[in-house]
């Protein structure tokens, strides 16, 4: 108990050490964090206006004249004519009725 | 009559103790505080009835506690048979599904679905708050040295230590592996006051800043890509794990949900991990943790200690957060908030939510919640390498 117990623990190294790692840690996630946005930009082609799943990427214009842009033009005009094909199904059959 | 009397003497009533009714009551204002006040329901309630629960008194020939554990019978060394068979008892229910609290099992699946939960797009968008996350850790390490003042061996004080981490999967993970007694009054401890988070933070928050200060707007955050946010759990985790590889269950789960969550090809798993997953997992974990506190465990001078530490570490680790801000200030053309290190502590979201709520109390329009999560997050992953760095050194 008391001062000596800590001392018996090594207690104050335990604190010094696990506090640099942490921040040690956290500081090469910072690091990681800063320096992602422009490795990317150095290894891999912009992205897409339309990322995966439809969510709009604000902030990164369109690129028309890249693949990506054009496949996502063309499975938004895909995914517009198949919502038009269930409208058109969904009206004869209703009107049907 | 005779049948009756042994009935009557089995009662729960007949054997009920004071500490029992003390937890009762106990359990009974976990359970009011989340229904009447908002705190933590998600917690207190399992909790609170886990807590009820594990205070009726049982009999000793009837397997019905978490401590009735599954056993085989020994005599002098020899296993007991009976009809060629070993002789032995499969313990309670209870006891089976606290299984999964003495063996770290919970916690991961809990980070698990915290991660597919978690979007780091703030943090992303701006690295340097990822500091407050460490800097609050400061009250995880400054406990230790509270603990150890206090007597308890070094096991014990890395367990108690981690409740300033502010994070129960990690409380109740680092102390089934260090101090498996104390599991039940640390695991109460850390849950109890997270649910009190908004009510130990903004005095702590006030005292350490000034008006002008509190008023600072900061930048919106920039928009993150979909690369970045999938690339980030991958190389996040191989930094954390290889600076501290015992924390790679932790950190490991996390990033696993989140990777889930950001990968865009696996929504069904993300969905599962962060809705009916975590809730089973919740349920088991706060249910177990509750019934364990029986009073005869529970109702020590080792668990007011601890209680008192874990109040200690919450209060340093909020200061640790707000006073590094601070200090980063000093140093940076655009100035942070420094009620956002507060959030440094890793109580997502309900330490971001009290930032958004102390800072709008000065500025009704200054919107700080998105700030607040950076640091937020930061100190989920913060707390499981401080879980992971003192498991590695103070594993026995």
């Amino acid at each position: 108990m008391g001062v000596q117990n800590i001392i018996d623990n090594q207690g104050v190294s335990l604190v010094i050490t696990g506090m640099t790692i942490v921040f040690l840690a956290l500081v090469m996630v910072s690091i990681l964090i800063a320096l992602l946005p422009k490795i990317l930009a150095v290894l891999l082609p912009p992205e897409s206006a339309e990322p995966a799943h439809g969510h709009p990427a604000h902030g990164h214009p369109a690129h028309g004249h890249s693949a990506h842009g054009h496949s996502a033009r063309t499975r938004e005009s895909s995914d517009e004519a198949l919502v038009a094909a269930i409208g058109v199904a969904l009206h004869r059959r209703l009107n049907r009725k | 009559m005779q049948i009756l009397l042994k009935f009557l003497e089995s009662t729960g009533f007949a054997n009920l103790e004071i500490g029992n009714l003390i937890m009762i009551v106990v359990g009974i204002i976990f359970i009011t505080l989340a229904i009447t006040k908002d705190y933590e329901p998600l917690l207190l309630v399992p909790i609170g009835m886990g807590v009820i629960v594990g205070n009726i008194p049982t009999m000793d020939n009837v397997a019905l506690s978490v401590y009735s554990e599954a056993h085989i019978a020994v005599e002098n060394g020899q296993v007991l048979l009976e009809d060629g068979h070993v002789k032995w008892n499969a313990g309670s229910v209870l006891s089976l599904l606290y299984m999964g609290v003495k063996m770290g099992v919970y916690p991961p699946l809990i980070f698990l679905g915290i991660g597919a939960m978690t979007d780091f797009s703030t943090m992303l968008s701006n690295p340097k708050l990822v500091l407050l996350g460490a800097a609050a850790q400061i009250g995880v390490f400054l406990t230790i040295l509270g603990a150890l003042f206090l007597g308890f061996n070094a096991q014990e004080a890395g367990a108690i230590g981690i409740i300033g981490g502010a994070d129960g999967p990690t409380s109740i993970f680092l102390s089934s592996q260090l101090a498996p007694k104390l599991l039940g009054p640390i695991a109460i401890a850390a849950y109890s006051y997270m649910a009190l988070v908004p009510v130990i933070q903004p005095p702590i928050m006030k005292l350490l800043t000034t008006r002008k200060e509190r008023l600072i707007r900061m930048a919106p955050p920039r928009v993150v890509s979909k690369r970045e946010k999938m690339i980030f759990p991958v190389a996040a985790f191989l930094i954390c794990a290889m600076i501290a590889p015992a924390s790679l269950v932790l950190i490991g789960m996390l990033f696993f949900g989140n990777l889930l969550k950001e990968s865009c090809v696996t929504d069904r798993l993300a969905n599962t991990a962060r809705t009916a997953f975590i809730d089973i997992v919740t349920i088991l974990l706060g249910f177990c943790v509750g019934a364990s506190t029986n009073a005869s465990e529970f109702l020590t001078k080792q668990s007011l200690l601890i209680f008192g530490l874990g109040a200690l570490s919450f209060c340093v680790a909020t200061a640790g957060g707000v006073l590094f801000a601070k200090f980063m200030n000093l140093f940076l053309k655009e100035k942070i908030n420094p009620l956002i290190g507060a959030a440094g502590v890793s109580a997502v979201p309900d330490s971001a939510r009290v930032v958004q709520m102390v800072g709008q109390a000065e500025d009704p329009h200054n919107s700080l919640l998105m700030h607040a999560m950076a640091p937020n997050v930061a100190g989920v992953i913060g707390s499981a390498i401080a879980a992971g760095v003192l498991w590695s050194v103070l594993a026995t």
